[in-house]
């Protein structure tokens, strides 16, 4: 374990020999003292001239920005963790490295903690928060004051050297690159651990309060790139008034065609509704990772609307669009490789038609001109309802367009592919009074029940770190009693196909027995698929139901040289080579 | 430390000034009074315009100096009490006394109130043989230090809580049982250590860290200065108390021994902080680069700075 500690400096004469002396005072032993001078003016040079011999490694660099300076300095390091302490802050105390040391649990990538916010001599403590909480908060748009000022500072922020020097500050970012290059860790896989120890003392006066405009901008612009609801953001950085950003973020996907900004309906919020085309529109899934489920908000008023997904021509999810305002969430049969084109198909369309003038004071043609309204060759479709079905719409579909519905925001959800749950050896149940079990459900699952949760996709799959190497797996499954057949049951586990096998009758529980064999990942990710050859939607329910799972069982494998349970033992089960061989 | 004795004004009822006698050793003398905060005797008015030369200190008794302030009060040392009071009453004691605090944030508000205020983070010391405890889910056990005041969290709470994070056994017990003399087996033994934070500066929550147990309370002073959520403990929302993070054993394990990590750093900090707690009590006219204990890096600081320029 050991410490690079940074500082840069621009004309900071005064200020760099308090930060330096707190650098040098530290009592932990492994710090290696890297400074770096962008080309000062000032007595700078003098200054650093005191310290000859006792800071490790110096460099004059341009003076193209800060996080240009500590790229370069990211450069010279050569321990294991970096942090950059500036001109003007200091280490909370002696020991804080070696506190920070000793408080490191297992092998984390980041490790943060709180600084005081130093104004003369006043100190305002700020504490950091645990960054998992805080991007989920940031994804679902949860932005505030107090979840900012708990992003963790730089002053206290330990980097691994070798991620720093991959990934780098993006210096299009003239404030808060340090706050994204956090989010593309994270996002990336980076482990993070929050230590609540104070790491530094971070003077008042910094860039981010003297360009109050610039700091805005590019927070709310870093901030609802990386989330599912960027008007809210934008509504935090900018209150009602109009930010000057799309309103979709990539987090999002992108809309690629047949959805029409150029009219939208105004709802009852204030907030616009763009017409999506009749003969169907054109998705494409994000690049931030594979998209299991698309949901879509937004009105309609086509009584007995539905969408259907397909991807590359195949289907791959199904949804009833209820009329008036909707949310739906379409479970996607497998996850979408990003920059999948999905095709959402409407099961019909209405042609607006050009509205009756309205009568004004006079008799005559309200002002504005036409409006427009829908006529419904589909039954249900109500006319006008183009135009003011929406509590309230202010603004009506261009009178001959062809319209399915409006859509006020889609997002697709994409697979957690970090920071992954731990599924225990014994028993795990998965049932709505063991909430913790929900977390292992990657994708395809409705939320757990009383006693089991349901598969709503052919091919649903789980996502854990294992505890350690497994021997078996055993689980209890239902079978969806609303199938005329005997359903087909596919145990596949990080690609390898493991057990198949049929669960019959319809509607009865059975025990799967499955040996894991080398498939299993004593120490990383599992992705366990219980693919089924059928589902079916039951009679007044809105899902298309696969499985029930029940439990999971997780049997540990022996202890290395521990004689082999010849009762349980069986070669070819644990053979991926064959998939027939399920108990 | 100065010779004179010190004069310690405690109140009947919360009195944790134990942590004082700690800092200041065995050999400071101490005079105590105790009284109630707001209703006290006369005659200890009078006994306190009477005092000698050395240093008053009103432990969670500002309301008793309050009274004094009309009497001639100065060089006071006053640690305030968790009564909240506007930044005006604080300001009546400048040129009168100077604040000790052992809340963070109360610090900040003095400080923002141009009062002048010393923080201290007392812990206590690690249990010299700490109880193996096993994290898997199925040991899970937890108590509740129940102090019976009414509101949330309460037993029927904490059951609820325990569900939902899967603990199985649970145990209520008295919060007066967990005092620095003798731990009752029930709390020592277990996992998880639900409080109720009232008052105070948290002792049952330090202890249980202290102890390497899991903490869980509800984000409010003092828990809020305490633990650090998912990383010393767990910190609920007093809105929606079942409203929980996941567990499993690893985090379980990491929890439990970040907070013993963390009582063990806090309490070395805390011992090297007492001499700064001595100097500002007797205000010996040492100065300290801070209101907290980074004063001492800054000192040192200050020192090879000053060494930096004679050389």
């Amino acid at each position: 374990m050991s410490f690079s500690i940074i500082t840069v400096a621009l004309n900071a004469a005064d200020a760099l020999p308090a930060t330096l002396e707190s650098v040098l005072q530290q009592d932990f032993g492994a710090v290696e003292t890297i400074v770096v001078d962008g080309t000062s003016w000032d007595a700078t040079s003098t200054v650093l001239a005191d310290y000859r011999g006792e800071i490790d490694k110096f460099a004059t660099t341009f003076d193209a920005g800060i996080f240009y300076a500590m790229n370069e300095a990211a450069r010279l390091a050569t321990n294991e963790y970096v942090l950059f302490m500036n001109a003007g802050d200091r280490f909370y105390a002696a020991d804080t490295l070696s506190t920070i040391w000793d408080r490191r649990i297992g092998d984390p990538d980041i490790m943060y903690g709180d600084h005081l916010y130093a104004d003369g001599p006043r100190t305002t403590l700020a504490r950091a928060a645990d960054y998992g909480l805080s991007r989920a908060a940031l994804l679902k748009g949860e932005v505030s004051q107090a979840w900012l000022a708990a992003i963790p500072a730089h002053q206290a922020t330990f980097t691994r050297t070798a991620l720093l020097q991959e990934y780098g500050y993006d210096t299009a970012f003239e404030i808060c690159a340090d706050h994204a290059f956090l989010l593309k860790a994270y996002d990336r896989g980076a482990r993070m651990q929050y230590i609540d120890e104070i790491v530094s003392l971070y003077a008042a006066g910094g860039m981010s309060i003297r360009r109050h405009e610039r700091c805005r901008l590019e927070f709310c612009a870093l901030y609802r790139a990386h989330s599912l609801r960027p008007d809210r953001v934008d509504h935090h950085f900018y209150g009602k008034g109009p930010p000057p950003f799309p309103m979709t973020s990539p987090l999002m996907g992108a809309a690629v065609s047949g959805i029409f900004a150029d009219d939208p309906l105004i709802d009852g919020a204030g907030e616009p509704l763009s017409w999506c085309a009749g003969e169907g529109f054109r998705l494409m899934s994000p690049a931030g990772g594979r998209a299991h489920t698309l949901v879509l908000e937004g009105h309609t008023e086509i009584e007995d609307q539905a969408l259907t997904l397909a991807a590359d021509g195949v289907d791959i999810g199904k949804a009833a669009v209820p009329p008036g305002h909707f949310r739906v969430a379409i479970a996607l049969a497998s996850p979408l490789v990003p920059g999948s084109v999905v095709d959402c198909w409407p099961r019909t369309g209405v042609v607006v038609e050009p509205a009756a003038p309205e009568a004004g004071p006079d008799g005559g043609a309200a002002p504005g001109g036409v409006s427009a309204g829908v006529s419904g060759s589909v039954p249900g479709a109500v006319p006008g309802a183009a135009r003011d079905g929406a509590a309230g719409g202010a603004r009506a579909a261009k009178a001959g367009r062809y319209i399915s519905m409006a859509l006020k925001r889609f997002h697709f959800e994409l697979l957690a592919e970090t920071d992954l749950p731990a599924l225990p050896f014994g028993e795990t149940h998965f049932k709505a009074s063991h909430p913790g079990s929900a977390a292992l459900l990657a994708h395809g699952w409705a939320a757990p029940e009383g006693t089991h949760v349901w598969s709503i996709v052919a091919r649903p799959e789980l996502a854990f770190r294992a505890a350690g190497p497994a021997e078996r797996i055993i689980l209890s499954v239902r079978s969806n009693p609303f199938l005329a057949e005997a359903q087909t049951l596919t145990v596949t586990l990080n690609g390898h196909a493991l057990a198949r096998t049929t669960l019959d009758p319809p509607g009865t529980g059975r025990k799967v027995e499955v040996d894991v064999g080398p498939a299993w990942s004593a120490e990383g990710a599992n992705w366990l698929a219980l693919a089924v050859s059928a589902t079916a939607q039951p009679p007044g329910d809105p899902r298309n139901l696969g499985l029930a799972l029940e439990k999971i069982e997780v049997v540990a494998a022996a202890p290395v040289g521990a004689a082999p349970d010849l009762a349980t033992s069986d070669p070819a089960t644990s053979d991926p080579a064959a998939p027939e061989a399920a108990r | 430390m100065s010779a004179a004795p010190v004069t310690l004004v405690v109140p009947e009822r919360g009195d944790d000034s134990a942590i004082l006698l700690e800092a200041l050793g065995a050999d400071t003398a101490i005079v105590t009074h105790v009284c109630d905060p707001d209703d006290p005797d006369v005659a200890l008015l009078q006994r306190l315009m009477q005092v000698p030369a050395g240093p008053v200190v009103f432990w969670r008794t500002e309301a008793v100096a309050a009274r004094m302030l009309a009497l001639g009060l100065s060089g006071a040392v006053i640690v305030p009490s968790a009564t909240p009071r506007p930044a005006a009453y604080w300001q009546t004691f400048v040129g009168a006394g100077r604040f000790l605090t052992l809340s963070r944030p109360l610090h900040e508000r003095l400080e923002a109130s141009a009062c002048r205020s010393a923080f201290f983070d007392w812990w206590p010391a690690l249990p010299e043989t700490a109880a193996p405890r096993s994290t898997a889910p199925k040991d899970w056990t937890a108590v509740f230090l129940d102090d019976g005041t009414p509101g949330l969290p309460n037993a029927r709470s904490v059951a609820q809580q325990c569900r939902a994070l899967g603990i199985a056994d649970l145990a209520v017990i008295d919060a007066a049982a967990d005092g620095p003399a003798e731990v009752p087996a029930a709390l020592a033994e277990a996992l998880f250590v639900f409080v109720a934070p009232r008052a105070g500066i948290g002792a049952s929550m330090r202890r249980a860290m202290a102890r390497g147990q899991v903490v869980v309370a509800p984000c409010v002073a003092p828990a809020d200065e305490i633990l650090g959520h998912l990383s010393s403990g767990i910190l609920t929302d007093p809105a929606r108390p079942t409203a929980l993070p996941g567990l499993d054993e690893a985090v379980v394990a990491r929890l439990a021994e970040g907070a013993r990590r963390k009582a063990a750093a806090a309490h070395r900090r805390w011992r090297a902080d007492r001499p700064r707690l001595a100097s500002i009590i007797a205000d010996d006219g040492r100065r300290w680069a801070g209101g907290d204990a980074s004063a001492h890096l800054g000192n040192a600081i200050q020192q090879a700075l000053a060494r930096r320029r004679a050389v």
